[in-house]
């Protein structure tokens, strides 16, 4: 997908350690970009309506137990200047093509390896991915 | 004291495709949460600290190998599930098909006269996936039997399949350790691919047997 060049990025995942490993990751590839998280729909209703123009919101397909699209439809009637991308530990083509009949930019599979994260987070924020810290030998 | 009703109508029994798809779903997806937590805290780690574990050798080193496998090995299992819940998902388009366009390519051996007036009811590209993930991209002798509503497949591999009989789908239930990110994996997705198309999946005798549904007039007459 193309790149957003957001101003801000709020990620709303109800996994504290996914939401956290995201923001740690687009620290490292954007210094300086805003980044807000939130763990439940109404925390991330709330923080959506006072996101910057430009923001960016990354959403988790479930919270608490629950599906999201109609989170992502919600937040695109009332902030469609705010481009929202789905992820998940899993989708199929049909959950796909419905997260994007909701409205969502697109539905990516959370990747696996922090290499894919700062590629996946990389592309949608337009930046460079960094080398990692320290490299392991094999 | 309890009350005698009449009309109490007790549940019913949970139908078992369901409850199974729910499992499958719930496992591919709810288990591979924290086996993401798991690598990536694991790379993180790594990331900050293995330039000091290697020049002070100390079993941190050995317990982050670990780590890093164990998660491999669990993401791989899951994958398989994944991969199964996949095809029971899949948008299937099951349409009458000549097996001519089915086998094209392939040499064809069948002692049931002319084979390219047969129909099935398929979904064309999910069979050839399922013929090509097998078989591979080379031309292969399929040999081909009309047995009562179906038209049976036999499939030639270059896998080893000679200990395994029956359906892939169960024997990848039994053992995920052993079978995942096989082709005993691809072949239970595309067993729940055929069964959706009316047909069926199996091995024997070391080969796959694809069973496509006959949508001829006279099938299982």
């Amino acid at each position: 997908m193309s790149a957003l060049r957001p101003t801000a990025v709020l990620v709303v995942d109800d996994d504290a350690n996914h939401a956290w490993i995201a923001r740690l990751v687009l620290d490292a590839l954007a210094p300086g970009l805003p980044v807000e998280v939130c763990i439940d729909a109404a925390a991330a209703r709330e923080a959506i309506g006072g996101l910057p123009r430009g923001a960016l919101v990354l959403m988790d397909r479930r919270l608490g137990g629950v599906e999201t699209f109609d989170t992502v439809v919600d937040c695109r009637s009332r902030r469609p200047d705010v481009p929202v991308v789905m992820l998940s530990a899993m989708f199929t083509s049909i959950d796909r093509a419905y997260a994007i009949a909701c409205g969502a930019r697109d539905a990516i599979e959370k990747p696996s390896t922090l290499a894919e994260w700062r590629s996946v987070l990389g592309v949608l924020i337009a930046a460079d991915a960094p080398a990692p810290r320290v490299s392991r030998a094999a | 004291m309890i009350q005698p009703t009449t009309d109490a109508v007790a549940p019913r029994p949970v139908d078992p495709d369901v409850l199974v798809e729910a499992l499958l779903y719930s496992v591919s997806h709810d288990l591979r949460s924290p086996l993401l937590t798991l690598s990536l805290a694991g790379e993180l780690i790594a990331e900050s600290l293995g330039d000091r574990l290697r020049e002070e050798p100390s079993s941190g080193l050995v317990a982050l190998d670990a780590l890093e496998h164990g998660a491999r090995d669990l993401e791989r299992m899951l994958q398989a599930l994944a991969t199964v819940s996949r095809a029971r998902r899949r948008p299937l388009e099951p349409v009458h098909a000549h097996l001519r366009m089915l086998l094209g390519g392939h040499i064809v051996l069948s002692d049931a006269g002319d084979l390219g007036s047969r129909v099935v009811q398929v979904d064309p590209v999910a069979v050839r996936e399922i013929i090509d993930a097998v078989c591979g991209d080379d031309p292969v002798e399929v040999q081909v039997q009309v047995l009562d509503a179906f038209v049976v497949l036999r499939l030639p591999t270059d896998a080893a399949l000679d200990d395994v009989e029956g359906a892939p789908l169960v024997t990848l239930a039994r053992s995920l350790q052993r079978h995942a990110g096989t082709l005993i994996e691809t072949l239970a997705a595309a067993e729940v691919v055929m069964e959706r198309c009316g047909g069926g999946l199996d091995i024997t005798d070391g080969r796959v047997r694809l069973w496509l549904a006959r949508s001829e007039p006279d099938a299982g007459a």
